[in-house]
């Protein structure tokens, strides 16, 4: 349990990627096209016991690019999000058909959920620090994947908290409690703490809907940049927010995906009538 | 007519309010009872003496000792060793039904809490002198009759306290913790010890006093198994009489100033009570108002 | 096709990996642990209380016998008969001899705390002579307790008609027709003796007693040597009665067993002979008729264990009164003291307990008041037993002067319960759907009618969850009745008469050494109260974990 496992973590992932890059495990023709994805499900089909939440979800996630899920409440969107980390394998009723592949590896075959959630990192609907001060809270994450260097935590740190664009307001509170920041300080600490772990793809599940608008607007400036270095995959109830950030969107209803494609048309020229209903707030 | 109605409503109403109080009433008269009992020991033995001598010998017509010193330290001591046995076990056993109990076995676990809590101390303390004693005087020699027997009791009685508390309050850290922790490629262990436990270290701290109250209270397991020797403990083999024990044993025959003695011993007994009480109440009122 | 590929995990993954596996297998040890000891605690109580397995020291060996001589030459063969409500298995020649002598005046070795009443054929007549001779060491008189009968149909008269009755017949009467008004008991007669030597001290050494195994290993030849069954360094010398003679038929059937194909030793003919050889020889062993030895014997009597395996719990020791400070008899008194005090307990605290928690929850609002009452509350229950058992001393058996007893005794407890019946009857009333408050309301009910009329009823089994676990604390109490309640082991009179409740009879029993075998079979019925309470608890919770449901 020394440094000698420590220090290499970073470059150790950085292997894993170029390993599993090698080891393309798809049966389809279209290999070449698949290479460009960062995620992709197919015929996913998820149930919460007997009750079936997803039916054949298949969707291509492209990389460096935000993509939104946008849907009425209830018609699978966060459920699908959390299928992507495998945070549903929390709930024990939770089975699921189909695969879904992350950099061309089956993440429900061929993955460590350990290792997967390091790379795929996620942010929630309701902010939610750790009762402990800001700095633990986003030492965390390194801590937990065996980081012990107090200078090289610190560095992990300031870097995270800058990269959410949280430095100046905290910087001179970092050994105070998490929880005495307000909302929207919170949330991109909460992003902070995924970002130290230095992931590859950040879910985020409505993660402004319990922020006010000023911290919504910053929140969404934070996305904006973080797409250059992450993928980003955001479920969200407010279509503006959806048209505003996102590059492609997908529209859920009733646990299907009924369209998937670069936001502007799904905005501006939806193929599907239902598409249109609930863009149009004709929808429930 | 109306004003009938309120007259009976308000009557009713004092009804319950002198129900509830009580409980208030009868702490009021346990403190004051033992105290105007127990007190008047300190117009010949000074308190500090009282406290601080070990020399116990209240029948001694000549000089009588009146010093519980070892009933002190013996029941510290014996307490103190039951928590190094029974906390771990009950902690584990906690986290086991916040976190890891599934079907059957955490049912019966759940079930085997309850009844162990059930289990009156006598039955311990038979248990205890035919099986405990003689494994303690097997494993360690001795009588069998020791603060490791005492201790080991204990444990188990306490078990049910630290247990249930502890569950709740690991139960009772947000949903979101636990999430946010696994989102981050955290195990379950690790999420265990550096999020749930800390959370709720405040419920752990209020399980393991009311564990240690329990456990400086108790009286017949105790006196049973512990040897009841009015002397400084040593070894954990040897004898002990803890400040339960002291008020018991003495109190079929005792008259006059050993009689009083032992109400005094029942006011530092009740001191120390009150003492984790009210810590308790102070942990868990922060607690409360940390988490509103 | 689809090539299994292992996970990709890095090292220290794998390494917390492995951590979280050891410590989560630690977690289940403990559960285990836990779940272990509530079964080694009920197991071990339940077994005890229905089986009593003790080993006991006799100074008579083997089997008992129906037929028994009085001397060695077997000329009286006589049978012992006990008035019919004597439950002893068998009896030995030396409870007996006891009996007759005063040593012992109860029916301790049937559990029974019946005065002994010894009848003996009148001591002028031959058969009279005899009987006295083997029953008394010599120069004694027979207790003053012991009746005379004229002959053996007298003796059955009377043993039929007299409780505790015990009497000597001929053996030959075994067939008359007053012989069903009376029992039979089988007796044990055969007594082992040895040099003194054998059984003295030597190097810390000491031989105490022979077990059943010992005895025919020693007069089979298969131990030579005492030190061989923990005794001194000293070759064994067995001595017997020769293999005809009326001792040595019994003998081989009665220790030995049949099947053994008997003894190599130096036979002797009679009881004197026996005695002048274990005399000359230190590492001598004999038998003999335990009624044979007198003062005068030169050899030692050694003591044989036997293993007993009988119930312990009968419904004799459910229903009858407690004897002999519990040693004998039963525990029916103490069941139904114990009843009378959790009867008066819980209608003393129930109202209490309930009003209190109706106040709590119906009537007093959030606040530094509500605070108040919750914190006493929970002090209370805090409070340990011993303080409740100065403080109902020191207020109900002094001040009041209401000594110690039911009364007092009760009150202790009601108090002492009253914590568990207010918050468990609070989540009750806490769990009742704020709706049903507000639809009785809504029609126009009081605050109180709607507390009666909706709020009571759907919470009852919530209240009754409280009074069982009341009960379950109540039952289980010893240290708060030790000076309130009284230990007389007698039903109670009145409610200012001292009563013993199960679980304090059960403590004076292990405390005092009096019996532990009864204290196991009192816990056995305790741990079977608890367990019924704790079965009866939580269905009542269960209903109102429905009600909570539904709300």
């Amino acid at each position: 349990m020394g440094t000698t496992f420590t220090l290499p973590k970073f470059k150790q992932c950085e292997e894993n990627k170029t390993t599993s890059e090698n080891k393309i495990n798809m049966t389809e023709e279209d290999d070449t096209a698949a290479m460009n994805f960062k995620i992709i499900t197919k015929n996913l089909d998820l149930f919460y016991g007997d009750f079936q939440a997803l039916y054949d979800i298949s969707m291509d996630i492209r990389p460096n690019k935000v993509t939104a899920l946008i849907g009425p409440s209830g018609c699978g969107k966060s459920t699908f999000l959390r299928t992507l980390n495998r945070m549903n394998d929390l709930i024990a009723s939770v089975h699921l058909n189909g695969n879904v592949y992350y950099d061309q590896t089956d993440i429900y075959k061929n993955y460590d959920v350990i290792e997967l959630r390091k790379r795929i990192g996620m942010v929630f609907q309701k902010p939610n620090p750790f009762p402990m001060t800001v700095f633990d809270n986003v030492a965390y994450g390194p801590r937990v994947h065996g980081i012990k260097k107090k200078n090289q935590l610190h560095d992990i740190v300031e870097k995270s908290i800058k990269k959410a664009a949280l430095w100046d307001e905290v910087a001179d509170r970092l050994h105070e409690p998490a929880l005495g920041l307000s909302g929207g300080q919170q949330q991109r600490l909460c992003i902070a703490r995924v970002l130290a772990v230095e992931p590859d793809v950040i879910l985020m599940d409505e993660p402004t809907s319990a922020l006010d608008p000023i911290s919504t607007a910053r929140i969404e400036d934070l996305i904006e940049e973080l797409k250059q270095n992450y993928t980003i995959i955001i479920v969200t109830h407010n279509m503006q927010q959806a048209g505003r950030i996102s590059d492609f969107t997908g529209f859920f209803l009733n646990g299907k995906l009924i369209e998937m494609g670069k936001a502007k048309d799904i905005f501006f020229n939806p193929a599907d009538k239902r598409t249109e209903d609930y863009i149009c707030g004709r929808f429930g | 007519m109306k004003k009938s109605r309120i007259i009976v409503e308000s009557i009713i109403k004092g009804f319950f309010l002198g129900c509830a109080l009580v409980a208030v009433l009868s702490v009021v008269l346990i403190t004051l009872f033992i105290f105007i009992k127990g007190v008047p020991l300190f117009v010949e033995v000074s308190p500090l003496k009282f406290l601080f001598s070990t020399r116990w010998e209240p029948t001694n017509e000549e000089s009588p000792g009146f010093g519980i010193f070892s009933f002190i330290i013996g029941s510290f001591y014996v307490t103190f060793l039951a928590l190094l046995i029974g906390v771990p076990i009950g902690l584990a056993c906690a986290i086991f039904l916040a976190e890891f109990a599934k079907g059957k076995f955490a049912v019966m676990l759940r079930r085997v809490v309850e009844l162990l809590a059930g289990i009156p101390s006598v039955v311990y303390g038979l248990f205890g002198v035919i099986v405990i004693c003689s494994l303690v005087r097997e494993t360690f020699g001795g009588t069998g009759f020791s603060v490791l027997s005492g201790a080991i009791i204990l444990a188990i009685m306490i078990l049910p306290t630290i247990i249930n508390i502890s569950e709740i309050s690991i139960r009772s850290v947000p949903e979101e913790y636990r999430e946010g922790s696994f989102a981050m490629g955290a195990t379950h262990w690790q999420t265990i010890t550096k999020v749930l436990l800390p959370a709720s270290k405040s419920g752990i701290l209020a399980a393991i006093i009311l564990g240690t109250g329990r456990a400086i209270g108790e009286t017949m397991a105790v006196l049973m198994v512990a040897g009841n020797a009015p002397i400084m403990p040593g070894w954990i083999t040897s004898k002990v009489r803890t400040l339960t024990m002291n008020i018991v044993t003495d109190m079929s025959y005792a008259s006059g100033n050993h009689m009083v003695a032992l109400f005094t011993t029942g006011i530092i007994l009740f001191f120390f009570i009150m003492l984790l009480n009210i810590t308790i109440y102070i942990i868990t009122r922060k607690s409360r108002i940390r988490n509103a | 096709m689809h090539k299994k590929q292992s996970p990709f995990i890095s090292g220290y993954t794998r390494q917390v990996k492995l951590k979280e596996k050891i410590m989560k297998g630690l977690i289940w040890i403990a559960a285990g642990v836990t779940i272990f000891i509530l079964f080694w605690i009920f197991g071990y109580i339940i077994y005890k209380g229905l089986i009593s397995d003790i080993t006991r020291e006799y100074n008579v060996a083997g089997k008992g016998s129906t037929i028994f001589p009085l001397d060695e030459k077997g000329e009286n063969e006589v049978i012992c008969i006990v008035h019919k409500g004597i439950r002893a298995g068998d009896l030995s020649m030396q409870v007996i001899r006891s009996f007759y002598n005063g040593d012992e005046r109860y029916w301790l070795v049937s559990e029974q705390g019946l005065k002994v009443r010894p009848f003996a054929p009148e001591p002028g007549t031959t058969f009279g002579q005899k009987t006295r001779q083997a029953l008394l060491l010599d120069g004694e008189d027979y207790t003053r307790s012991v009746v005379f009968t004229d002959n053996d149909e007298g003796t059955i008269n009377m043993v039929a008609n007299t409780r505790g009755g015990i009497g000597i017949i001929h053996a030959e009467n075994i067939h008359h027709p007053l012989i069903k008004k009376v029992r039979i008991v089988p007796v044990r007669f055969l007594s082992i003796v040895v040099n003194e030597k054998v059984l003295s001290i030597q190097n810390n050494v000491r031989l105490n007693s022979f077990t059943e195994d010992d005895v025919s290993n020693i007069f089979l030849s298969k131990v030579r040597n005492w030190k061989d069954i923990g005794g001194i360094d000293l070759p064994v010398t067995v001595i017997s009665y020769n293999k005809d003679s009326y001792p040595g038929q019994q003998f081989q059937e009665l220790v030995l067993g049949n099947r053994n194909p008997g003894i190599k030793a130096v036979f002797m003919d009679n009881i004197g002979q026996i005695g002048k050889a274990i005399n000359n020889n230190e590492g001598a062993v004999a038998y003999c008729l335990f009624s044979d030895i007198h003062r005068d014997f030169p050899g030692k009597i050694a003591m044989v264990e036997r293993r007993e395996i009988t119930p312990n719990i009968s419904a004799h020791f459910l229903l009858e009164k407690p004897e002999k400070a519990g040693k004998a008899g039963g525990i029916f008194d103490i069941i139904i003291n114990t009843l009378l005090m959790i009867i008066f307990t819980i209608l003393l605290a129930t109202p209490v307990g309930v009003g209190a928690a109706i106040y709590l929850t119906e009537y007093a609002r959030q606040g530094k008041f509500i605070d108040v009452l919750r914190f006493f509350t929970e002090t209370l229950a805090a409070v340990p037993s011993i303080i409740f058992g100065l403080f109902g001393y020191i207020l109900f058996v002094n001040f009041f002067g209401w000594g110690m007893g039911l009364l007092s005794g009760t009150l202790t407890v009601t108090i002492m319960i009253l914590p568990t019946i207010i918050r468990t009857a609070e989540e009750a009333f806490k769990a009742v759907p704020r709706e049903y408050r507000e639809e009785s309301l809504a029609l126009g009910a009081t605050h109180w009618q709607t507390i009666k009329g909706v709020v009571i009823p759907s919470a009852i089994p919530g209240i009754l969850t409280g009074i069982i676990l009341g009960i379950g604390r109540a039952v289980g109490e010893t240290a708060a009745v030790l000076f309130t309640l009284g230990s007389s082991p007698t039903l109670a009179r009145d409610i200012f008469s001292s009563a013993r409740v199960l679980s304090l009879h059960l403590y004076i029993l292990a405390k005092e050494g009096i019996s532990f075998e009864r204290a196991f079979s009192t816990a056995f019925i305790l741990v079977v109260i608890i367990l019924v309470v704790n079965v009866s608890a939580s269905s009542f919770a269960g209903k109102m974990n429905t009600l909570k449901k539904k709300s």
